[in-house]
């Protein structure tokens, strides 16, 4: 038998059995690693929640959302407080962002504008974190 | 010089196919596990009717849904969005005149028996409203979801 260069032809023989293996690993890897906090579940959960207090809101009115968890998810995913909730007058809607490069976004139907959007701490309490937002 | 050896390799190659099958079987399984124990998300179409419908009510109590030239959208404060994922219903009871805004295959789909179970036909809330004297009977439709989005 000859055995010289063998090892070679081996990987050769079965590259694209390991290159598939590892798109399909690699693919499975992004898709656990998105769902092991749940953080898909959270972005949809805090943008219709968001979107209900808006619908229920009138003009005037300045509202506070405990957020607290929303906030330690993005924390720990290293997403920008300025980039967790952003609102879009134009389209009516609010996108919830827990994890970087992916969020979920929600319409409202109440025809109204949000301004003055932000986190800050609770008065109450100085380990929940509220956002706070005014609907004109 | 090298000489290939091809004798026997068909059987190889098939061999590709029954690999990629295994991986498929490993592989989905996972993720249908994730699936189940995670869930399908949050359901909020149900809760998003009853607000527009309630919204609906206060506006059908101020303002005429019939004359010529009502505009829901400005006359009761309702984003133009509602066009494309919602459906508002209003029908007078004295004189039978209808009047639908956004979508309005929404009103069969209501009414499908088999739709109550399946996550991709709107909910529905059917109320009845008596306003000066006259009834209305109102049904709104929800079918939005959250969309996912890309971000920096």
């Amino acid at each position: 038998m000859n055995r010289k260069g063998d090892g070679a032809d081996i990987i050769r023989n079965n590259l694209a059995y390991m290159l598939f293996f590892l798109a399909v690993f690699v693919a499975m890897l992004f898709f656990v690693s998105s769902r092991m906090d749940n953080v898909a579940f959270w972005e949809d959960f805090y943008a219709k929640e968001i979107a209900r207090v808006i619908d229920f809101s009138k003009q005037g009115d300045e509202v506070k959302i405990d957020v607290t968890m929303a906030v330690q998810l993005a924390r720990k995913n290293k997403v920008e407080f300025d980039k967790i909730f952003i609102f879009d007058n134009e389209e009516g809607s609010v996108a919830v962002s827990l994890s970087r490069g992916t969020g979920k976004s929600f319409r409202y139907f109440n025809n109204v504008s949000i301004e003055n959007e932000g986190t800050e701490l609770s008065e109450e309490n100085v380990e929940v974190r509220q956002l706070i937002f005014n609907i004109k | 010089m090298r000489k290939m050896n091809k004798k026997g390799m068909a059987g190889d190659y098939a061999m590709f196919f029954v690999y990629i099958f295994i991986v498929f079987i490993i592989w989905g399984g996972l993720a249908a596990g994730i699936f189940s124990f995670f869930g399908d998300g949050y359901d909020f179409k149900e809760a998003e009717a009853e607000i527009l419908i309630n919204n609906v009510e206060v506006c059908l109590r101020e303002k005429d849904f019939f004359s010529g030239e009502f505009d829901i959208y400005y006359s009761c404060g309702f984003n133009s969005n509602i066009n494309e994922e919602h459906m508002i219903y209003v029908k007078r009871a004295s004189d039978d005149e209808e009047i639908i805004f956004g979508v309005r295959d929404y009103i069969n789909q209501c009414e499908f028996v088999g739709g109550k179970e399946n996550i991709n036909f709107p909910e529905c809330v059917k109320k009845t409203i008596s306003v000066r004297g006259e009834s209305f009977e109102v049904i709104v439709g929800s079918n939005q979801d959250s969309r996912g989005i890309l971000s920096g």
